[in-house]
């Protein structure tokens, strides 16, 4: 191999080096994305406007670094667009969002963390057959179903309010919320034939030569669906086991 | 020249303009909040998000580079950091709880009921006239119909959670911007990613 061929590799060091050291993740790949670029010859501006011709900074026909940074960027507002639902749902919670939420599960007396993640699980997959994509952390998951699981880890735990759940369930709460959005999210968009991630397989798939369908994707994509409804489902019934012998511990 | 103007409205970068100018309101806020020891380079950090927000689509790429490289910058020595939001106890929010009851939820729903409403009338409206004319005429697809119902979404519940707790826009900004820096400079990670496409 030969050492330019080596440096192009050193972005993959930065990235270890500076998550190690626990530097800012931006800041790291970044770093790490600059570097390997130059590394690779490329420019760091397009050929284009004021920096027609400078030489180092830009090479005829390629896109520079710093372009592609910032056409990524701008292409991918789409996934900060939640901050504009930010205000609405702080104020709510001052008006009580999170107490309401609590007190509404509370008077469900089968509901519990595990159970409500299980059923949540299944309510994103439904909407992935539907074809109906949601945002669902941004317009779900913080607003009702945190509160919510909270609340139900109130009654787990014979806590009177939100403060007296211990610190830590409320951190894994955060995780197990999440992480329901995201299994029923992910598994579930590939159930309609409608859904960017069947149409780019259908896309890859044709582009070498199989002759598939998009109704033959999504039946294959059930079964993968199933299991991960049912893997959630046995992550989140431990995790209610783990906290019913927490609470018995505590108490 | 109506229809141009609804099809403006209902665009991607009419609710990137106004996601913009929600951010641009956290960037003065944050200049103004002396609780906040970083408060000038936070508040930057804003007012530059905001900015790739509301001239992003007609700013040259590279200017937007080097406007996230500064971000970076800005993010990675430590400059994002919190004020203060003049917050609620939780024995207020109890009382407001019991006066509102499950008032509170109207809001907070409408995020979904709008972005899921958006989505399905794109669908129904582009099975009803020809193929590929709803996409020509506002460049949209099922995914971004659903983003401009989220960005509706999130302008209703704004005026909705006002008309229900009967408080007064600058609290609303203020709650916006407690929630927006509890997640601090994590926000824009997901921005940075690369799409593989």
């Amino acid at each position: 191999m030969h050492l330019a061929d080596l440096l192009k590799l050193s972005g993959i060091v930065i990235v270890i080096i500076g998550l190690a050291l626990r530097l800012r993740t931006t800041l790291v790949v970044v770093t790490a994305g600059l570097v390997t670029g130059i590394a690779a010859g490329l420019p760091l501006f397009s050929s284009e406007g004021i920096f027609q011709a400078l030489p180092f900074l830009t090479k005829p026909g390629q896109e520079g670094i710093i372009n592609m940074l910032g056409r990524a960027f701008s292409e991918n507002r789409l996934m900060t667009l939640f901050i504009i639902t930010l205000p609405a749902i702080g104020l709510a919670e001052r008006y009580g969002l999170q107490e309401q939420s609590a007190a509404l599960i509370r008077r469900f007396a089968a509901a519990t963390v595990g159970r409500l993640q299980i059923v949540y699980q299944l309510f994103r997959v439904l909407n992935g057959i539907l074809g109906v994509r949601l945002n669902g952390h941004p317009s779900f998951v913080r607003p009702l179903i945190f509160p919510m699981s909270v609340g139900a880890a109130e009654a787990t735990f014979g806590a009177s309010s939100a403060e007296e759940v211990p610190e830590d369930v409320v951190e894994e709460i955060k995780a197990a919320d999440s992480a329901s959005e995201n299994y029923g999210n992910f598994y579930g968009q590939n159930l309609s034939p409608v859904q960017p991630g069947i149409l780019l397989v259908l896309g890859v798939m044709t582009g070498l030569g199989y002759a598939v369908s998009v109704w033959s994707l999504v039946m294959f994509a059930i079964p993968i669906a199933t299991f991960s409804v049912i893997l959630g489902a046995i992550q989140f019934w431990l995790l209610d086991r783990r906290y019913r012998r927490k609470a018995a511990e505590s108490r | 020249m109506m229809k141009s103007i609804v099809v403006a409205l209902l665009s991607l970068d009419s609710v990137y303009v106004l996601t913009g100018l929600v951010l641009w309101g956290f960037a003065v806020m944050t200049f103004r909040d002396r609780a906040n020891k970083r408060r000038r380079s936070s508040g930057s950090f804003w007012l530059i998000l905001g900015t790739i927000f509301v001239l992003g689509s007609f700013l040259p790429y590279w200017v937007t580079g080097l406007l996230v490289l500064a971000m970076v910058g800005i993010d990675g020595t430590g400059g994002v950091s919190r004020g203060y939001y003049n917050e609620s106890s939780k024995a207020e929010q109890t009382e407001h709880a019991r006066r509102l009851g499950g008032r509170i939820f109207m809001p907070v729903l409408l995020i979904p009921i709008v972005t899921f409403g958006f989505a399905l009338a794109f669908r129904a409206v582009s099975w009803l006239v020809p193929a590929g004319y709803l996409q020509e005429l506002t460049h949209l697809d099922a995914t971004r119909a659903a983003l401009v119902g989220l960005g509706l979404g999130g302008v209703v519940a704004m005026a909705a959670c006002l008309w229900i707790t009967k408080d007064k826009w600058p609290v609303l900004m203020q709650e916006g911007r407690r929630l927006n820096d509890a997640m601090g400079g994590l926000t824009f990670c997901r921005n940075c990613s690369l799409h593989l496409e």
